[in-house]
């Protein structure tokens, strides 16, 4: 049985690939920042791989990501605040950016663009403890082809910055990708946390959710809303104003 | 009625939210203050004499508008 065990987003999941043998180098490629190591974390199972994997079915790989993602958020479930969100650590060490939005709206964009120049946490999902400490998930991004539909991805293929062992949220933002003009719109706590809310997962099972999301807002300050058309638009503004 | 299937309610001075199953509400003060002072079961005639005790007078039927919106959203239960 080929079996490879990831460890991330301090979960640790063994992937089944004992029905597609021949993938099983293009899988270490394309998750090679969460291949296991020891570190160890709690047992989020195993996740089958029922088809083959052939490179030429890019949907089939889509699918595994997803069903390891799944298999995470359920083992972190109710520990830890699960945002559908990207994050990039500052060059610096001075923390990380945590940029919250619905599919489709920029999250992969912005982790593949800002990445080359940040360090890489994830392009789907921030995983946060209690003191603020993100847990990395630096997954294989899932790119638009110029031929149409999307590919798997290896952070490492495009260039993207390492990822940090640990982070500390330093701002959150919010993703509106509009066809307006550019606009960074401070939100109020409470503004925020309708924000970030609905991009969560499972946050009827943490204690407390709803003061736990204000008291990572009061840690690090108020949540920006982007209004923006392009991705330069709000890498510009984090990187002069957000983290000057 | 009661308060219903709360999860978990944050105040933020006039305003609340209140998480039920996956969904957050934001309440305003009338919502807020039905929302406190139904911890325990109430009848409508008691909301509504508290709530003109903490605002005064309210326009005919705004209290039971409100209670049938907070009913509808889980917030209250009507049982």
């Amino acid at each position: 049985m080929s079996t490879i065990s990831l460890e991330t987003l301090g979960a640790r999941v063994d992937v089944d690939l004992s029905e597609a043998p021949d993938a099983e180098d293009e899988f270490r490629a394309l998750w090679s920042r969460c291949l296991a190591t020891g570190r160890g974390g709690i047992d989020a199972g195993t996740v089958r791989a029922h088809s083959q994997l052939p490179a030429d079915d890019p949907a089939a790989w889509t699918s595994i990501t997803q069903a390891i993602t799944l298999r995470l958020l359920e083992a972190q479930a109710g520990t830890l605040l699960l945002m559908h969100a990207g994050a990039l650590a500052h060059p610096d060490g001075r923390g990380a950016l945590v940029f919250v939005a619905p599919s489709g709206t920029g999250k992969t964009t912005l982790a593949r663009t800002l990445g080359r120049e940040w360090g890489y946490i994830t392009d789907e999902t921030v995983a946060v403890t209690d003191q603020g400490t993100i847990l990395p998930y630096p997954k294989p991004l899932s790119l638009v082809q110029p031929e149409g539909g999307k590919r798997e991805t290896s952070p490492d293929e495009v260039g993207l910055r390492p990822t940090p062992e640990t982070s500390r949220v330093s701002r959150i933002v919010l993703l509106n990708r509009t066809s307006g003009e550019f606009r960074a719109e401070e939100l109020p706590t409470i503004d925020g946390i309708l924000g970030i809310t609905p991009e969560t997962s499972s946050l009827a099972r943490m204690q407390h959710p709803l003061s736990r999301v204000a008291g990572l807002i009061d840690e690090v300050g108020p949540v920006v809303r982007y209004h923006y058309s392009e991705v330069d638009q709000v890498i510009d503004h984090v990187t002069t104003r957000l983290f000057a | 009625m009661r308060r219903g299937q709360i999860v978990d309610i944050w105040y933020d001075e006039d305003e609340a939210l209140v998480l039920v199953g996956q969904q957050v509400y934001r309440l305003s003060l009338v919502g807020r203050l039905i929302v406190e002072f139904c911890d325990i079961p109430r009848e409508a005639s008691e909301v509504t004499a508290h709530l003109e005790t903490e605002l005064g007078t309210a326009p005919a039927g705004a209290v039971e508008s409100v209670i049938d919106q907070l009913i509808s959203t889980g917030i209250l239960s009507g049982a």
